[in-house]
């Protein structure tokens, strides 16, 4: 599904290399490092706002960074850490937006587009929500909405931004199962950053550790490492760079 | 609230027609249909009644139609774009620009003041232009509040650069200008009505073609960005739409404060929407009605004594931004 050839992460100087990595469909990967190495930016190079300084990433045959703004809307589909709502947004409209790489340019939505935008808010059980104002709902309900709008846009891959951030311990627990039964159930691709690393390790398939020393990526299997493996290798001790603040 | 959502766009368009009728017949309760018809259709230059209202009247009215539909559509599109419920033409200086061009081309003579379009063209240029600016800076600045006190800044700027023209100009000049400066639905000519009509219908035709981004933008830029909308594309049309409604209001009507202001927040808080089909066709309604509304207060004290149009838009418009201060910061 996505394909990284040897691609260098970073804004002016590198902050990362990926290796040849490939992400596959039916599967949800955890991106773990410590603040600053580059999960951001990674994300940010993923939904083409940043360019890559070597290499190239490829989803499908298509290389990320040479297709349009309208097309890459349509492969992937992007998570913010948090939504803050808005007055007067109805979760149900929130999650239509989802849809607007596909209406014209009026922006109206169809009644197959809502019919998809219904059938995602049955899925997720979150129909009690559907006509409550986006402003109103807990910090976790939000999110669960955001994922639903991603959903909607019916993408291949799904990015997250460290969604559990500002959550609660249930409400991470309910994310992380959510990401998951999505991955496996709708055959997506799902790729979040996070330090949730209890919870990455029981719900995530696969875990992209960056090397803080080596700045590379390594893939481990969710279920078969250990937390100390993973501190090991993306947060050492003794590391005197662990106050740099994130990029 | 008792409002239903339905039964708003009847109420508003009744209480339109009904201020409009008010405000043509020159405030007075005492309609007469005929004479209104008759200057339309049956115009006599010997008729006075028919001098009065062809010239007078039915101008001053579809200004302040005009006017306030725009500057509040201005309003909401200022405040979508930079999702900030206290952004709007005059507060972003935006006002200010189109004043500065005016004041270059008024008091300095050296333009074609004279020329209708002119001053129009001086107008919009203005607004376009310190549009632009705010547009530069609101990249950098990310808070909502220094955003709105860089938009002063411009005002006050401006308003130092008017202060110098008007030191090293004429008596005559200076007469014109000031005037202008209190703002006013009355400058309007019947012959100039199509001009007007036809920039404010470019207008509102060009938002049809905002309609997708302006809903999507208040989730926010990037979010917009990554549902395949070209932002920064749309940033500038709506910049450009903005000035074109707030510099064609300020070329007719001088500078007129707070409606873009207060009117969108208002139409918000009706509707309970953020679709802005319905905020944009509230926003015209509304926006109209509070105008027609402050004109009619100005006849009807005019026999007392003369209030300038800016006068009566802060006195209604500055308690209900305090209260938008007091409700969301």
């Amino acid at each position: 599904m996505i394909h990284f050839k040897h691609a260098v992460i970073g804004y002016s100087k590198p902050l990362l290399e990926t290796g040849e990595i490939v992400l596959n469909s039916g599967m949800f990967y955890t991106l773990i490092g410590k603040n600053g190495i580059g999960k951001t930016t990674l994300l940010n190079t993923l939904l083409g706002i940043t360019p890559t300084l070597n290499g190239s990433i490829w989803l499908s045959e298509h290389n990320i960074h040479r297709i349009s703004n309208q097309q890459r809307s349509q492969k992937i589909a992007f998570v913010p850490s948090r939504f803050e709502g808005v007055q007067h947004l109805t979760t149900r409209d929130y999650i239509a937006m989802g849809r607007a790489p596909y209406t014209n340019v009026f922006g109206k939505l169809n009644a197959s587009d809502w019919e998809v935008v219904d059938s995602v808010i049955t899925q997720l059980r979150i129909e009690a929500l559907a006509h409550a104002d986006t402003s109103e709902l807990s910090d976790g309900e939000r999110q669960i909405a955001s994922i639903a709008k991603a959903l909607v846009q019916q993408t291949p891959v799904i990015l997250l931004d460290e969604p559990t951030a500002f959550l609660d311990y249930s409400n991470r627990m309910a994310v992380q199962k959510l990401l998951r039964e999505v991955a496996h159930h709708n055959q997506l691709c799902v790729l979040q950053s996070s330090h949730d690393l209890e919870l990455c390790l029981e719900f995530s398939d696969r875990l992209l550790v960056i090397d803080s020393r080596a700045r590379k990526i390594t893939e481990l299997v969710g279920n078969e490492t250990t937390k100390a493996d993973v501190i090991a290798r993306a947060f050492p001790e003794n590391d005197h760079e662990e106050l740099k603040e994130d990029v | 609230m008792s409002f239903r959502p339905h039964i708003l766009p009847s109420v508003l368009c009744g209480l339109l027609l009904f201020l409009m009728i008010l405000h043509l017949n020159g405030g007075d309760f005492a309609l007469n249909f005929g004479k209104i018809w008759n200057s339309l259709f049956h115009f006599s230059a010997d008729n006075q009644s028919d001098i009065i209202y062809r010239e007078i009247r039915i101008p001053r009215t579809v200004m302040a139609i005009l006017a306030g539909a725009s500057l509040s559509i201005a309003g909401l599109l200022m405040q979508t774009l930079f999702n900030n419920p206290l952004a709007g033409p005059s507060v972003l200086g935006i006002t200010s620009g189109s004043s500065l061009f005016v004041a270059v081309t008024v008091l300095t003579g050296i333009s074609f003041f004279n020329s209708e379009w002119g001053m129009v063209t001086a107008s919009l240029v203005g607004a376009v232009v310190f549009s632009l600016v705010i547009l530069g800076f609101s990249l950098f600045v990310k808070s909502h509040i220094s955003l709105l006190l860089i938009g002063m800044m411009l005002g006050s700027f401006s308003g130092a650069l008017i202060q110098v023209l008007q030191t090293s100009s004429q008596a005559s000049q200076l007469k014109v200008f000031t005037l202008w400066g209190f703002g006013s639905v009355q400058h309007l000519s019947f012959a100039q009505i199509p001009t007007v009509m036809s920039v404010f219908l470019v207008g509102v035709f060009s938002l049809g073609f905002l309609l997708k981004p302006l809903n999507l933008l208040v989730i926010g830029e990037k979010s917009t960005q990554l549902l395949g909308i070209k932002t920064t594309t749309f940033r500038i049309w709506i910049i450009v739409v903005t000035s074109l409604f707030t510099g064609l209001v300020t070329a007719y009507c001088g500078p007129i404060s707070f409606i873009g202001l207060a009117v969108p927040n208002m139409v918000r808080l009706l509707y309970k929407t953020q679709n802005h089909f319905k905020l944009l066709l509230g926003c015209a309604f509304v926006g109209a009605i509070t105008l027609l509304f402050c004109d009619l207060l100005i006849l009807w004290i005019e026999p007392w004594f003369n209030l300038p149009l800016n006068g009566i838009t802060a006195l209604f418009g500055a308690p209900v931004v305090i209260w938008i201060i007091l409700k969301k910061f």
